[in-house]
């Protein structure tokens, strides 16, 4: 598709669009030559072959759609060649890669041309056909007869319920993981008003005093329940006189 | 010269510091706090080392000054003759750039006289209780987690402890301590990325300071 100069696209975007195609196509070429070079080598290895044949495919995928894109475009504009001469044209030639060297009133017409050749045609009218008939074809990659409607409709309904099937197992796992995720983070592992009994407890005893039924005399004047009784003896607050008594015991 | 005069001498700092972080677990999940634990800290036996302390803590109450509290721990597995241990603990400071709470701190073991003997200086028996739990280490480190539980009524260890006893809260104490010295820096970094480790299931915090 490499175009001589054509007079009819003249705005800047849409030469932009033209060279991306034309990009692609440099690209799906590469990747040709780079696929018949692995030939030349011996034949290549089945994974190689696939790899190659990921990347044409996808190359002509991205070629179909930009084409595709630029197709109004192209409807608008028609090619009208101008000049054609029976000599080497370096030009051309330099376009097209040394392909082509003179532009003249044979090639012309096959590289304007918008039809199919006549073989190319008869496939696609073909392909066309068997997809509306009962046709054996081997075209049908899986090589089984088209079902009939009837087989179809059961085929479908056979598919359904394996998805249907599918679904459910997939959203019981699903249910099940997360469930167990947010079973784990909502769970709570401290309680905060424990926490803080506890601590009281531990450093200061607050709600540890409880009171008790000993004579032994025991005023406080920090801790919650104050519902004791109040001792008669009054209690020993001043540094009393210390009498230490030295026993003479076997101590362990 | 004996060993203490021998300390001075060398001017070596005393461990006199205890840092400390403090947080509580629900019983219900204690099992998984406990076996987190067991990964994570020193596990010489494989067994978890377990005790059954009862603590009494003792009060003056001076008048003019705040009272000091001394607490006396025993053991109750160690029963008819235990070892008893005292231990004293200030208030702890509050410093904002510490990321544990630290307190002055000392101990030592004593003869089961010393309830008779802190009565006679004029202590008076303030509260008690029991905790039972385990205990593990790590390095320095030494992190409890203990059921606390009270008695229901006083008794003067002659009675068998665990008829009596009540269990406090639902929640299990942790404690996690360090004992070291003035020049330790690093110390609190280290505690606070271990109780990291022990999140979600537990936050240890400081002592909060409420009075």
């Amino acid at each position: 598709m490499d175009r001589p100069t054509s007079t009819a696209i003249n705005k800047a975007t849409e030469y932009d669009k033209l060279q991306q195609i034309l990009d692609k196509v440099r690209d799906l070429k590469q990747s040709l030559a780079n696929f018949f070079t692995e030939y030349e080598h011996g034949q290549p290895s089945w994974p190689t072959i696939l790899d190659q044949m990921n990347v044409l495919s996808s190359q002509i995928t991205t070629l179909r759609t930009s084409v595709r894109h630029i197709l109004p475009l192209l409807r608008t504009n028609s090619i009208m060649p101008m000049c054609l001469s029976p000599e080497n044209d370096l030009t051309v030639e330099q376009l097209t890669e040394r392909r082509l060297s003179i532009f003249n009133h044979d090639f012309m017409p096959q590289l304007l041309r918008t039809k199919n050749l006549p073989e190319i045609e008869e496939r696609e009218r073909l392909l066309n056909t068997n997809l509306t008939t009962n046709n054996n074809n081997n075209s049908n990659p899986m090589g089984r007869s088209m079902p009939a409607p009837n087989e179809i409709h059961t085929r479908v309904q056979e598919l359904n319920l394996y998805l249907d099937h599918v679904t459910a197992l997939l959203r019981q796992t699903k249910d099940v993981t997360d469930k167990s995720e947010k079973q784990f983070d909502l769970q709570r592992f401290t309680n905060q008003s424990d926490t803080k009994r506890l601590l009281d407890a531990m450093n200061y005893g607050i709600g540890l005093k409880a009171p008790d039924t000993s004579s032994s005399p025991i005023t406080t004047n920090e801790q919650a329940n104050m519902n004791q009784q109040m001792s008669t003896q009054p209690p020993r607050q001043q540094a009393p006189t210390l009498r230490i008594k030295t026993v003479s015991k076997s101590n362990r | 010269m004996d060993p203490a005069q021998l300390l001075i001498s060398q001017n070596r700092s005393f461990a006199s510091l205890e840092y400390v972080l403090q947080g509580s677990i629900q019983d219900e999940s204690v099992y998984l706090l406990k076996a987190r634990l067991q990964g994570l800290c020193d596990n010489i036996t494989g067994e978890v080392e377990q005790f059954d302390d009862h603590e009494i803590v003792y009060t003056l109450r001076i008048p003019a000054a705040s009272n000091v509290s001394l607490r006396v721990r025993y053991a109750l597995d160690d029963l008819p003759n235990p070892i008893y241990h005292l231990r004293y603990v200030a208030s702890a400071d509050l410093d904002k750039n510490q990321n544990v709470s630290v307190r002055q701190f000392h101990d030592c073991c004593v003869t089961k006289n010393i309830q008779l003997f802190l009565q006679e200086l004029g202590f008076v028996h303030d509260h008690e209780f029991y905790a039972k739990g385990d205990i593990f280490r790590k390095g320095r480190m030494k992190i409890t987690v203990a059921k606390i539980s009270t008695a229901a009524e006083r008794n003067r260890g002659d009675m068998n402890p665990m008829a009596t006893r009540r269990p406090y809260t639902n929640s299990c104490f942790v404690e996690m301590s360090l004992i070291g010295s003035m020049h330790d820096d690093k110390v609190g970094d280290e505690m606070k990325s271990f109780a990291e480790q022990l999140k979600p299931l537990i936050s240890l915090e400081k002592i909060d300071q409420k009075r």
